[in-house]
């Protein structure tokens, strides 16, 4: 600011006198801050910051219920998850930096609330999928080889139920599946995803692609199981 | 053409089919900068296997939006929540 005052000083003296006045303004405005008189003035500032902040933070109420409803599976649990979320955020409101997306800064302590409290809390351990695909079966999903009979899957797609679409995304493992609701139905990108998830973005991307991978398998499943789709794959070796 | 040319063109296009499909979701969430995202466009057009497979992946998507219904909270929830507000907006 100083440089670049004094710089503007030689080359035009009316930016200099303008820049001046802003400064001795700025100057008299810092020190008022001090006085013991705007205090009241800060405080009723902050309150309205806060009133702002909480009734975004409510908006959101609904899909933060959604996402726990995923998580957990049963409706007194996600409750839960979500009031904690709540206390945690109202209660933390200094950390949220203004201007970045709450709605993403609510989903990681959504996130982060049920990791801690509830999936510590079930006896068997869940898998969380990173380590239980195989590149391999990534590659088949994505293969070439039957070609001919892509618009099989598409036939079959078409008459794929939502339910039978909602039980797949049910048996994915819980970080494929996170990272997929986050994306497709919460709309997240993927920066804001792995600040979600407290992972890398390559992690997301991986996980993505696997969990999508999977998905589409197991909806191929469905398809021969139902012989939709011309039944084309039938005995294809798997 | 020697078959040991004609081998590495196949290779080249064989290349540029995984790498669409090992992005077609960066592609269809619009996660690609527009050079990417063309480069895929273009591929694409010429590729009729990779255009299926991405119209399938599309489709997916869209099933996965309509499998998830839209959740209410409970008016029980809500009144607790907002019994915790520091502020009453």
């Amino acid at each position: 600011m100083v440089v670049q005052n004094m710089r503007l000083t030689q080359q035009d003296p009316i930016v200099a006198k303008a820049e001046s006045i802003v400064d001795a303004a700025l100057l008299s405005y810092l020190m008022d801050d001090q006085d013991l008189a705007q205090a009241p003035i800060d405080d009723a500032l902050d309150a309205a910051e806060a009133a702002a902040f909480e009734d975004e933070a409510l908006s959101y109420l609904d899909k933060l219920y959604a996402a726990a409803l995923r998580m957990t599976r049963n409706p007194a649990d996600a409750e839960d998850v979500v009031q904690d979320t709540y206390a945690k955020a109202f209660a933390s409101r200094h950390t949220f930096t203004p201007g970045t997306n709450l709605r993403a800064w609510l989903y990681r302590i959504l996130t982060n609330t049920y990791i801690n409290a509830y999936r510590k809390a079930q006896r068997a351990p869940q898998s969380t999928g990173d380590e239980s695909v195989t590149d391999w079966q990534l590659a088949k999903a994505a293969s070439h080889d039957s070609a001919g009979l892509r618009s099989a899957e598409m036939e079959a797609l078409d008459q794929t139920p939502d339910g039978v679409v909602a039980d797949a995304i049910a048996q994915l493992p819980e970080n494929y599946r996170t990272a997929v609701m986050l994306s497709d139905v919460d709309g997240f990108s993927y920066k804001e995803i792995a600040e979600i998830m407290g992972t890398p973005i390559g992690t997301v991307m991986s996980r993505l692609n696997r969990g999508r991978a999977q998905l589409r398998e197991l909806l191929a499943d469905y398809a021969r199981e139902q012989g939709i789709g011309r039944n084309s794959r039938k005995g294809e070796d798997r | 053409m020697s078959g040991d040319m004609m081998m590495s063109q196949e290779h080249d296009e064989m290349d540029e089919c995984v790498q669409a499909l090992e992005r077609v979701h960066a592609f269809l969430h619009n996660e690609l900068v527009e050079a990417d995202a063309d480069l895929i466009r273009i591929h694409l057009h010429a590729c009729e296997r990779c255009m299926e497979n991405f119209e399938i992946e599309s489709t997916i998507n869209e099933m996965i939006v309509r499998s998830q219904p839209k959740q209410h909270a409970s008016v029980r929830l809500a009144a607790k929540i907002t019994a915790m507000r520091t502020t009453r907006g």
